[in-house]
């Protein structure tokens, strides 16, 4: 195994853009962690960013707010904290989420039948519904708030899940070992456990990474329309909120309120790249079929 | 004496890979003449797949011949152009595969495959390739020629895709077959009868075939020549009933002891001890030394010739005396 | 007379093919067709056919990795048919076979003496807890018949153990030998402790000839007899009483292939062990069995002791197959039977004798009549209208 670790190491250093992917992850996870060392909080709840003006007009970036102010707010704190937020918003909604979504598919695929049949019609129904419109509903309906939010990601985020992880079982299921296994007398849980998801779970973990990425656009559409995090609340999709008064600019200097869009933006598109390539090289490394 | 219509000199192919490089065949020599069955026989990994793909240079991009030649009408096939190449492939050299599900193209139906295969190399028009095509089919036997050729290779039965396969093979009258593992995947029943169609179509067109197997039985009975490879290498070389009445090489000889057979009594197999070499490490010396009961030192060290130690028999082996001592006390054991 | 290890009686199994939208069964593969056979101790059976016969499902049924569609699974003493189904399943069916014919039997012959003297076997065995502990009662049967579940499956599982045929499937990749080979005994209490695992896994898998120091490797590490030999020890770790051995050495090379077969040869005298040798090759069944029985599309056409059956095969199903194989002799010209078209699809088997659309001695009534399994030779049972 050890020589098989190193090949996959050696593979990915081969890779640049799994070494980029991976830099940018380090990079952000350094900024999370290190966020009230960079900006110190300066109220209770450190992820409410300070108002340092009044005045609602954006301000651009000055030796004190390196990135600018908008609507009294300053834009670095904002960008630096909603890191946290999106580390959150992400890990926990694609956790949970692939958790039920492997329960439920593990389920249907092992014990298949009736059962498969039901959970698969669920499936199905969720599946019908448009993501982003089930998510506006249903925050809509239990009320506005990140964790209501991330509620309705994750209601809404366990089918693909679900689905990948039936079709694996129903192909492992079939292995020699696995009928070996039940021909020794293990019993079913631990035949999953122990034979089932350890070769069924690659390809989750893979979907998994690439999710986080993309549900952190989705939770910034949602503050962006209003229905995600407080106003205040040290978010890139509530920065971006902020600056739609301000999108046009000013009259005859279209670009004048830039730094109140291109900040929270840039971050937010590295954020989903770094997990994406991160995802990408994970594919290269797991996937058998792309193994030498 | 009558000429070769192929003749492989030292063919070495190597395979450049990320672990190394992979010397699937590395020294094989053997003639093939009109109208003859030329077997190779050996276990997976011996490089007898690779000498096929080697013959119509069919390698993908890693695979390269580095050594020997292969004549084939006076042309060194391992010279010439890919364009040249082509013209052969498929025309004057055919292949079937074990696997015809594989080989066929599951978006065509059995007529379209074998119509664009007789475009491709004749001056004929759609409609009489297709007559044609309908001709072969019958040909090679297959039931209701005329609606199974607007089938998809899903419709039809193992057996009968590999029919079909050999029907596309044949649509250019090539002079030589090349079967590499051809019933394999079959069941035995189907397996006698792709056999039988086989040397009825050998007999009728007077083609030559390369039958590429590891079944020893399957070399018996439909082979004229056998080349025997291990490792890379072709270890021995005859006619069909010289190599199974008297086998030289300590490997072939093994072999035939260890096979399972209907037509004798057995009380023990023969245990040909250690495990089939991995391309990537080769053994030094005899490739078959670490196997061989009767290595010596010098087999460690240094790597035997193929030669010839009787009229037309190849031996890649320094004491193959030894196998005849073997053969010897084996008959005496009998009495 | 000898007790049978196991005795498998008029077993059926079907499997559905569903299609629409409620997946209602739409036809039947009817893989097992009404097959009876023993296999007694220290013996091989063999158990030969093409592809589609039935040969691997009776294994999978046997073990019960599928359960039967009907039919009885003896081992021992013991009906096990019943062990592996949910209760009320397992009740019918023990009220189906064993109380409700008891009781019924009661009625015709009058006294319990009289119906235990007309029954045989396990049935007598039965009828005589029936009649005796459980005086009568249905209910008492039952719960002397469903205690214990637990002790009797573990029983079952370590007496039956199965080696696949792909070394490379059969063996889970991200496990290290020691857990491949240890679970069995772990999950069977027979060792304690992680010495006590390593202890065990070694010594069996010296007894299969691996050296004891790979213990801590994963299955790509080896070679596939290497592969296949781990497989054959972590049967062989729960010292179980039949193994079988599906397909065990077709994947393998030929002189990977010889030292696989002798070494589960040497196995078997050392541990007593009986073999269910399913192979689709006459040639080694040849070399392994003791007993061959011949299938075709579900049904059994021929068994009889090895010698008989090479020596005279009957039916024309198996003298076909004989000649098909492909002898490593060239002096041998022999005789060869070239039979017609496919085998056909178990979904729809022909009527009558199912060998009829292909066989080349075919008469009108085999399209009509099928014809049972029956003694021809002393041991040799050949079902076929044409043999005397």
């Amino acid at each position: 195994m050890r020589t098989e670790t190193k090949r996959m190491i050696k593979r990915l250093l081969r890779n640049p853009s799994a070494v980029l992917g991976f830099s940018l992850l380090i990079f952000f996870t350094v900024i999370a962690i290190g966020a009230p060392l960079i900006c110190p909080p300066q109220s209770y709840d450190p992820y409410m960013i300070p108002i340092v003006t009044w005045d609602k007009t954006p301000q651009p970036p000055s030796t004190e707010h390196p990135f600018g102010v908008i609507d009294g707010r300053d834009i670095f704190y904002g960008v630096i904290w909603g890191t946290r937020t999106a580390f959150k918003v992400g890990l926990i909604v694609t956790l949970t989420s692939t958790i039920i979504g492997l329960l439920i598919g593990s389920v249907a695929g092992y014990f298949g039948g009736w059962l498969d049949e039901i959970l698969m019609r669920i499936t199905d129904v969720f599946l019908s519904i448009p993501y982003i419109l089930a998510a506006i509903v249903v925050t809509a309906f239990l009320g506005m708030g990140l964790n209501k939010v991330m509620i309705s990601l994750i209601m809404f985020g366990w089918m693909a899940t679900a689905r990948l992880i039936r079709g694996n079982i129903l192909q492992v299921r079939e292995e020699q070992y696995v009928l070996a296994a039940r021909a020794l007398g293990v019993n079913d849980y631990l035949v999953i456990l122990k034979h089932v998801l350890p070769n069924t779970i690659f390809p989750v973990v893979i979907q998994a990474t690439m999710r986080i990425g993309s549900l952190v656009i989705t939770a910034a559409a949602l503050s962006f329309l209003g229905l995600g995090a407080p106003v205040g609340y040290a978010d890139w999709g509530s920065l971006l909120n902020f600056a739609r008064n301000w999108l046009l600019g000013a009259s005859g200097e279209a670009f004048k309120y830039w730094y109140a869009i291109v900040y929270p933006g840039v971050a937010m598109v590295l954020f989903v790249l770094a997990w994406n390539l991160v995802g990408d090289a994970l594919r290269d490394v797991f996937d058998p079929r792309l193994r030498g | 004496m009558k000429e070769p219509i192929l003749s492989v000199r030292n063919l070495r192919t190597y395979f450049y890979t990320e672990d190394g490089i992979v010397k699937a065949v590395d020294g094989v020599d053997f003639d093939v003449f009109q109208g003859e069955t030329l077997g190779i026989v050996g276990e997976s990994g011996c490089g007898k797949s690779v000498t096929s793909l080697s013959i119509l240079r069919i390698l993908d991009e890693k695979g390269r011949i580095v050594e020997g030649s292969i004549v084939f009408d006076n042309v060194d096939l391992t010279k010439i152009s890919e364009e040249s190449m082509r013209k052969i492939r498929g025309k004057d050299i055919a292949m079937i595969f074990q696997e015809p599900m594989v080989a066929l193209n599951p978006v065509f139906t059995i007529g379209e495959q074998i119509v664009e295969a007789i475009v491709l190399h004749q001056k004929v028009d759609e409609t009489t390739a297709k007559k044609m095509a309908v001709d072969l089919l019958r040909k090679v036997g297959i039931p209701e020629p005329e609606k199974r050729v607007d089938e998809y290779p899903h419709e039809l039965s193992g057996g009968m895709r590999q029919r079909a396969m050999i029907a596309m093979a044949l649509s250019c009258k090539p002079k030589i077959l090349i079967a590499d593992e051809p019933t394999t995947a079959l069941d035995v029943t189907i397996q006698a009868q792709i056999m039988e169609l086989m040397k009825q179509l050998q007999r009728e067109y007077g083609m030559a075939i390369i039958l590429i197997t590891h079944d020893m039985g399957v070399i018996a009975e439909n082979a004229d020549r056998v080349v025997v490879m291990y490792a890379g290498k072709a270890v021995e070389y005859t006619d069909v009933k010289t190599l199974f009445n008297d086998p030289k090489h300590p490997y072939t000889w093994g072999l035939l002891h260890a096979i399972p057979r209907l037509d004798i009594e057995q009380t023990r197999l023969y245990n040909i001890p250690g495990i089939v070499p991995n391309p990537l490490k080769f053994p030094t010396g005899c490739k078959f030394h670490p196997r061989c009961e009767f290595a010596e030192e010098k087999c460690k060290s240094e790597e035997p010739e193929l030669k010839e130690v009787v009229n037309g028999h190849l031996v890649r082996c320094f004491f193959w005396e030894k196998v005849e001592q073997a053969k010897k006390k084996e008959a005496g054991d009998k009495q | 007379m000898k007790q049978p290890l196991v005795r498998i009686e008029r077993l059926i199994k079907y499997f559905p093919i569903r299609a629409g939208v409620f997946k209602r069964v739409v036809a039947w593969v009817k893989a097992v067709d009404d097959v009876s056979f023993d296999v007694f101790e220290g013996e091989t059976v063999g158990l030969v056919g093409e592809s589609g016969c039935g040969k691997t499902t009776i294994g999978m049924t046997l073990l019960r990795l599928y359960e039967p569609t009907s039919g009885r699974i003896i081992v021992g003493e013991e009906d096990t048919t019943y062990y592996f189904l949910p209760t009320t399943k397992a009740r019918s069916y023990l009220k189906r076979s064993y109380t409700d014919r008891f009781q019924q039997l009661l009625k015709e012959k009058g006294s319990t003496d009289s119906v235990i003297d007309s029954l045989q076997g396990i049935d007598r065995r039965y009828a005589e807890i029936f009649f005796g502990d459980a005086k009568g009662s249905a209910s008492k049967f039952l719960s002397v018949m469903l205690s214990n579940m637990d002790e009797k499956r573990k029983k079952f599982r370590r007496d039956l153990q199965i080696v696949f045929q792909d070394p490379y499937s059969s063996l889970n990749p991200r496990l290290r030998v020691k857990t491949i080979v240890g679970e069995g005994p772990l999950t069977h209490r027979l060792v304690r402790g992680d010495k006590e695992v390593v202890e065990r896994v070694k010594a069996v898998l010296e007894d299969v000839g691996i050296s004891g120091e790979y213990i801590y490797r994963f299955p790509h590490e080896f070679s596939g007899g290497q592969r296949q030999r781990i497989g054959v020890a972590r049967a062989l770790a729960l010292s179980p009483k039949l193994i079988i051995a599906d397909e065990a050495v077709a994947a393998l090379d030929v002189s990977i292939r010889s030292q696989v077969i002798n070494l589960m040869k040497d196995l078997q005298k050392e541990h007593k062990l009986t073999y269910l040798f399913i192979s689709h090759d006459l040639s080694v069944i040849k070399y392994v069995s003791d007993r061959v029985i011949v299938m075709y599309l579900g049904k059994i056409v021929e068994s009889a002791p090895k010698k008989n059956l090479f020596d005279e095969p009957l039916h024309p199903y198996t003298r076909a197959l004989m000649s098909a194989i492909p002898i490593p002799n060239p002096n041998i010209k022999k005789e060869r039977i070239i039979l017609k078209g496919d085998v056909p699809s178990p979904i729809n088997p022909p009527s009558g004798c199912r060998f009829h659309t292909r066989c080349y001695m075919a008469v009108e009534e085999c399209s009509k009549i099928e014809p049972q399994l029956r003694e021809v030779k002393p041991d040799h049972y050949v079902a076929c209208h044409l043999v005397k």
